[in-house]
């Protein structure tokens, strides 16, 4: 097939696919309704570890949880979720609607996080190295 | 040269792609069962197939220059029959086979083939999350043989083509189970479900491109009973097909290149299969499969 044919068979493919999936309901992020569910989320990433706590953020998109190995944060990607244990030494900053956290992970380059004044230096201390919730 | 063309069926496929996973969508949508799509996943895996191509038209002459280098060494010019065209076609599923099991359990190859199996989804866009750098993994070298005993090159890329196509349709969860026949035979929508699993029991296994009994024959086999659920072990946060083209090639690097290790560590950095650690730190899938087993034993 000529590149002049196939080109625009990709491009206007691709874009159609994109805009049809968005119009028809696809692009809903995962909420997250309750503390079991996170649990059972962030068990399935890292079943090792024991989970003390979980702080859902306020979007329902972000959740905090700690465990015996330390902070954690499950986000949504999409419809599904992403968990990592978020490192020492990582960049959290406050923003307008929460915080944005720099995982300085390749796979996992940043999360951000929508929370409410109150809660942002609560968990900013924690994700950086505190330990109470 | 052969006495007759060979097309470049993949390309000739791309309209064929686009129209069938508008159907599975609608398909999904209308009966709200088969499967899932979400917008950013379909977008990412599509520009990885899109990068595919290009990646393809760009650096096809590695694989095709290679191929044409060592046909002057055949052994036999077998001609371009039909006959000779579906014993390529086997043979090269055979290598196919061995390619792909190479791409699950060296890290050098699984880091360009993880990208097809990066998303959480499993639907016909899946099936086009393709890599860009299969190229530097060499793994063209398996095809070897089948060059020396007179497979002409154009006939083996022909056929690798029909290949890719084949599994195009078996990425899909709207196709729960083919007739038993057909399941013992071919590889099928359930069987590649197993491939894609994360679940411990489906972790490498189900290698086979359209011959499912490859994988009967060399032990690989694994049926469809728990529902898979889809992705890496790890799974990324990030759509980026930038990052998603290149996570694991960067992971290999900085384990290559950190302090105090040997050099066999750094060797098994690339070459051991993926989640090798000089440490213990990280988990292979023998690793997790070994656990499951005693977890339910």
């Amino acid at each position: 097939m000529p590149l002049y044919l196939l080109g625009p068979i990709v491009v206007f493919g691709i874009l159609g696919i994109a805009l049809l999936l968005h119009v028809l309901g696809n692009s809903r992020r995962m909420q997250m309704q309750n503390a079991e569910q996170v649990r059972r989320l962030w068990l399935a990433q890292y079943p090792k570890t024991t989970v003390t706590q979980v702080e859902i953020a306020d979007s329902n998109h972000q959740a905090l949880v700690l465990t015996d190995q330390g902070p954690g944060l499950v986000w949504a990607m999409g419809a599904d979720a992403v968990c990592r244990l978020v490192p020492r030494g990582c960049e959290v900053r406050e923003t307008d609607k929460g915080l944005r956290v720099r995982l300085h992970d390749y796979t996992a380059p940043a999360v951000v996080i929508t929370l409410a004044d109150g809660l942002r230096q609560q968990w900013k201390h924690i994700l950086t190295g505190g330990t109470n919730a | 040269m052969p006495d007759v063309v060979f097309p470049d069926v993949v390309q000739m496929a791309v309209p064929l792609f686009v129209v069938a996973i508008l159907l599975e969508l609608a398909w999904i949508t209308l009966k709200r069962r088969g499967g899932r799509y979400e917008t950013r996943d379909a977008l990412t895996s599509l520009a990885m197939g899109a990068g595919n191509v290009i990646e393809g038209l760009l650096l096809g002459f590695v694989a095709y220059g290679y191929f044409t280098f060592i046909w002057q060494f055949r052994l036999f010019d077998l001609g371009s029959s039909v006959a000779v065209i579906v014993l390529c076609f086997i043979l090269n599923d055979l290598a196919y086979y061995w390619i792909h099991r190479f791409g699950h359990r060296i890290r050098w190859v699984w880091a360009a083939h993880v990208v097809h199996h990066s998303s959480q989804h499993y639907n016909l866009t899946t099936a086009l999350r393709q890599t860009w750098t299969g190229t530097f993994t060499l793994m063209m070298l398996v095809k070897t043989p089948l060059i020396l005993l007179g497979f002409h090159p154009a006939m083996v890329i022909f056929v690798s083509g029909l290949n890719l196509i084949y599994q195009f349709w078996i990425h899909t969860e709207a196709i729960n189970k083919m007739p038993r026949w057909f399941e013992a035979v071919m590889n099928t929508p359930s069987h590649h479900r197993v491939h894609h699993g994360r679940n411990p029991r489906y972790l490498d296994a189900n290698y086979a491109g359209v011959l499912i009994v490859w994988d009967k024959m060399f032990g690989t086999f694994v049926a469809e009973q728990e529902t898979p659920e889809y992705g890496l072990v790890f799974n990324l946060g990030t759509f980026n097909p930038l990052r998603v083209a290149t996570h694991e090639w960067v992971g290999i690097f900085k384990d290559v290149f950190q302090r105090d290790i040997t050099m066999g560590d750094r060797l098994k950095y690339m070459f051991a299969p993926p989640g090798w650690s000089h440490d213990g730190s990280r988990e292979t899938a023998d690793m997790l499969k070994a656990e499951q087993a005693k977890d339910s034993s």
